[in-house]
C-alpha cells in the first residue's frame, strides 16, 4: 500500500492530494468566533499611564500654584521629588510585572496591552491598570500628607485627587464592557 | 476603534487560520481550540499590529504558528491526547491515501511540515509564506521543493531521504 497515492499522479498528484487534505472550518464556528472578535473590537484601549501621569502632574501644578513666594520654593522642590519618586516606583513595579507576564505576541517588547495570562476570556489588564493607577494616586496622596502645604492647596489637591480616582474607576469599568 | 484594525474582517482570517492549524495538528475540536486561542491573542494585541510589517493575514498566521507550536509541544509532553485519524468505515482508496499522507507528513521535519501547512493548509502563495515567515519567496520555493522531495521519499521508501537541510530559516513567530 505504501507509495500507492504517490504513484498515481507524480508531482502534480502529490500537490493535489496535499490540497485535498485541506480542511475547512465549520461555518458555525467561524461565525461565532467572528462575532466574538467583533464584539471585542469596541473595547477602548485607555492610555492608563498617560492618565496617571496627567493626574500626578495636575496635582503638582495645583500645589505649585497654591504655594507662592520664596518660602514655597523648598516645598515645591519637595513635592516634585515626591511625584518623581512615586512615578519611578510605579514604573519599576510595572516593569517587573510586565517582564514576568510577557508571554505575548508583541515580540517581547512588553508595553501596553500585554494582557493577563489567565483563560477567563477577558483582559484583566484593564482592571490591573485601574488598580495600579489607584494605588499610585493613594501613594502620592500619602506622600503629600507628609509635606507641609497650605490649607488651600491641600483642599484643591483633594478635589483633584477625587477626580483622578474616578478616572481610575472608569478604567476598571471598561473591563466590564 | 483602531485605525489599522487587522481584525476588521475576521471571517476570512479565521478560515485561513483554521485550515493552517488543522493541517498541522488535525482538524476538529483541537484545531478549533487553537484557532480560538490565536484570535484571543490577536484581539489582545491588535493595537500592536503595524501594516508596515505585513498584511493582517501574515500577522495573524504568525500568532497561529506560535499557538500551534505550543499545542504540538503539549502533545509531545503527553498533556493532550493525540487526535488519531480514523478511516471512516472500510479502508477505501481515498481514506487510505489520506492516512498514508497523514503518516508521511507526521514524519517530516517541523520546518517542512510548517511550510506545507502554510502552502496547502492556509493556501498561501510563496510570497505570502515569505511574508509570514520573514523570509524571501525564493527561499520559500526552495524550501517547498525540498519538503516535497522529502515527503515523496518518505512515501516511496518508508524512510527519510538524506536530503540536505532546507536553507530557509524558520523565524520564531512574533
Amino acid at each position: 500500500m505504501r507509495g500507492f497515492f504517490w504513484k498515481r499522479g507524480g508531482e502534480a498528484g502529490l500537490a493535489v492530494r496535499l490540497k485535498r487534505r485541506r480542511e475547512r472550518a465549520r461555518p458555525e464556528f467561524v461565525n461565532e468566533l467572528a462575532r466574538e472578535v467583533r464584539s471585542a473590537g469596541g473595547r477602548r484601549f485607555l492610555p492608563s499611564r498617560v492618565l496617571l501621569a496627567a493626574a500626578l502632574t495636575l496635582g503638582m501644578l495645583v500645589a505649585l500654584a497654591s504655594v507662592g513666594g520664596s518660602a514655597g520654593a523648598g516645598v515645591r522642590g519637595q513635592f516634585v521629588s515626591v511625584v518623581e519618586s512615586v512615578n519611578n516606583q510605579v514604573t519599576a513595579e510595572r516593569g517587573v510585572a510586565l517582564r514576568s507576564n510577557d508571554d505575548d505576541d508583541d515580540g517581547g517588547r512588553g508595553g501596553r496591552g500585554d494582557g493577563d495570562d489567565d483563560d477567563d476570556g477577558d483582559d484583566d489588564q484593564y482592571e490591573e491598570d485601574g488598580q495600579e493607577c489607584e494605588l499610585a494616586l493613594q501613594q502620592a496622596h500619602g506622600s503629600f500628607h507628609q509635606q507641609s502645604f497650605t490649607a488651600r492647596g491641600h483642599r484643591i489637591y483633594h478635589q483633584r485627587l477625587a477626580n483622578a480616582l474616578d478616572d481610575c474607576d472608569e478604567i476598571d469599568d471598561d473591563d466590564d464592557d | 476603534m483602531l485605525r489599522n484594525d487587522p481584525l476588521r474582517n475576521p471571517e476570512a482570517l479565521i478560515e485561513r487560520v483554521y485550515s493552517y492549524v488543522a493541517y498541522r495538528i488535525g482538524g476538529g475540536a483541537d484545531a478549533e481550540d487553537v484557532t480560538s486561542e490565536t484570535f484571543e491573542r490577536a484581539v489582545r494585541y491588535r493595537h500592536s499590529y503595524d501594516p508596515a510589517h505585513g498584511t493582517p493575514l501574515a500577522w495573524v498566521l504568525g500568532i497561529a504558528r506560535r499557538c500551534t507550536n505550543d499545542a504540538l509541544a503539549a502533545r509531545r509532553h503527553g498533556d493532550v491526547a493525540l487526535n488519531e485519524a480514523q478511516a471512516p468505515g472500510d479502508l477505501e482508496a481515498e481514506a487510505a491515501d489520506r492516512l498514508e499522507l497523514e503518516s508521511a507528513l507526521a514524519q517530516l521535519p517541523p520546518a517542512d511540515a510548517e511550510l506545507l501547512s502554510l502552502r496547502y493548509g492556509a493556501d498561501l502563495s510563496a510570497k505570502q509564506i515569505a511574508e509570514a515567515m520573514n523570509s524571501t519567496p525564493g527561499a520559500v520555493r526552495v524550501g517547498l521543493h525540498r519538503a516535497h522531495a522529502r515527503l515523496r521519499a518518505i512515501v516511496e521508501d518508508g524512510r527519510q531521504e538524506p536530503v540536505p537541510q532546507a536553507r530557509i530559516q524558520i523565524q520564531p513567530a512574533p
